[in-house]
């Protein structure tokens, strides 16, 4: 930088406005020192600058002030909606356990029971619960001629489901199947002794398979099982008679189950269809049985 | 911008951009409402405005609201003959106003440029943040008006007695 009579004006304004670093200062006082008619030019233009007057003040200074509006935070906020949500969780997942048991308040008392069950599912016998393999379906109609039996008890590899066996009178359905029944395997012991041979013409002409394999159970069963006894009520496989309940093991209630009562109604309605005279002769043979009984 | 900080900026910066205002437009009622509205304007911005810059921001607001006052035409031209009466008082020195005349003829930026400079002391560089303009514009436009001011007090009618 260099200031000399060409270019002081600008030097000296930016003098003035104190615009110029350390350097510049030294050099324009040096300059304004041998050069005293800028010197007295710095003078006019230092008083035309301003001075602010501090008698002008904003009165009422205090409306200007302003004040945050009271904004009310409720602490814990988040802490409170997760323990009210915990609290709704429980609540629900108790009624819905409530509910659930309410439905089959029956399968509470089995599991209730389950402990001695599941040791009386060792593989003792072809009729018990296989724990390992594949599921097995039992049959049980032949469990007795004056109850039927609903398979309650089921085991499986990686989980245990329950059901509870109930004694329901029989049908008049299930009475003529165990009569077919009777008739069928009429040489084993389990065959009634007032059994009607006819039927078992009867039940053969209806071609019901599952008359066939209510006889194929009761053969494996009829070891540790006699039906012939005149009230059999209670069965528990290694307990001895409790009540009027039984309860069986098993494995499988699925498809095969339900195919089963679709053709046992199948064959139904066709042997109801096609000779309605030996149905109303097995009716009539039913009823003289039960009376006998 | 927390409640203390504006209300500590109220406190230290009203009185003076009040009178920033106040001697370029010549009219306290005009002065007064164009401060209170950029002292409203930065409460309702105060959470975008740093408390430390509060007073940068303070003369902005009121710069540019003062413009936009003054584009009206309602208070002033250039000759002065609309001001209000001076606020000073009558029995004020001379050299002050010769001061306010020399400075009533200066257009609204110089004017505004050579009070932020005087009154507040800005650099060139802060003065361009107020106003819009580069430093480069603030410089060329203060020199004038420092030079026209000069040339006002000289004049042989306006010789100041000492």
């Amino acid at each position: 930088m260099k200031i000399d009579h060409q270019n002081y004006t600008e030097y000296l304004l930016l003098y003035l406005d104190n615009e110029l670093d350390a350097s510049g200062r030294r050099e324009m006082d040096l300059f304004l020192e041998q050069n005293p008619d800028q010197a007295e030019e710095l003078k006019i233009l230092q008083q035309a600058t301003f001075v602010p007057d501090d008698s002008i003040v904003f009165e009422d200074k205090e409306s200007l002030l302003r004040k945050e509006e009271d904004r009310r935070t409720i602490p814990f906020g988040w802490f409170k909606i997760a323990v009210a949500a915990m609290l709704l969780l429980s609540l629900g997942v108790t009624g819905w356990y409530y509910l659930s048991s309410a439905k089959n308040p029956a399968a509470r008392s089995v599991a209730a029971q389950d402990n001695p069950l599941k040791k009386s599912n060792e593989p003792v016998s072809a009729g018990t619960v296989k724990k390992s393999g594949p599921p097995v379906l039992e049959n049980h109609n032949t469990a007795s001629a004056g109850s039927r039996i609903v398979p309650q008890v089921t085991v499986n590899n990686k989980r245990k489901m329950v059901r509870q066996e109930i004694i329901t009178p029989p049908a008049q359905e299930e009475i003529r199947e165990n009569h077919a029944v009777a008739a069928e395997g009429s040489g084993d012991q389990t065959v009634p002794a007032h059994a009607n041979p006819d039927l078992n013409v009867a039940a053969h002409d209806q071609g019901n398979e599952d008359v066939k394999n209510s006889v194929a159970a009761l053969k494996v069963n009829s070891g540790r099982f006699d039906s012939s006894e005149p009230s059999p009520g209670v069965y528990y496989e290694n307990v001895p008679q409790v009540n009027d309940v039984i309860y069986f093991a098993n494995t499988s209630f699925s498809k095969k189950t339900k195919f089963r009562e679709l053709f046992r109604k199948a064959s139904r309605v066709i042997e109801k269809v096609t000779s309605p005279g030996a149905a109303g002769e097995l009716l009539r043979n039913n009823e003289l049985e039960i009376s006998t009984q | 911008m927390t409640e203390k900080e504006y209300n500590l900026c109220v406190k230290d910066h009203a009185d003076s951009v009040y009178r920033f205002i106040l001697k370029n437009i010549r009219n306290k009622e005009d002065a007064r409402d164009v401060v209170q509205t950029a002292f409203e304007k930065m409460w309702v911005n105060r959470e975008k405005v740093d408390g430390n810059r509060c007073k940068s921001f303070l003369f902005t607001v009121a710069y540019n609201q003062m413009i936009d006052q003054l584009r009206k035409g309602k208070t002033m031209d250039l000759t002065g003959q609309m001001f209000d009466k001076p606020v000073y008082n009558l029995q004020e020195n001379q050299t002050k106003r010769i001061l306010d005349q020399a400075l009533s003829r200066l257009n609204e930026t110089q004017r505004s440029l050579v009070l932020l400079k005087d009154y507040e002391g800005y650099s060139y560089d802060e003065i361009g943040e107020i106003t819009g303009l580069s430093e480069s514009q603030v410089k060329v436009y203060l020199h004038r008006a420092r030079l026209q001011l000069k040339n006002y007090i000289v004049k042989p009618e306006n010789i100041i007695e000492r």
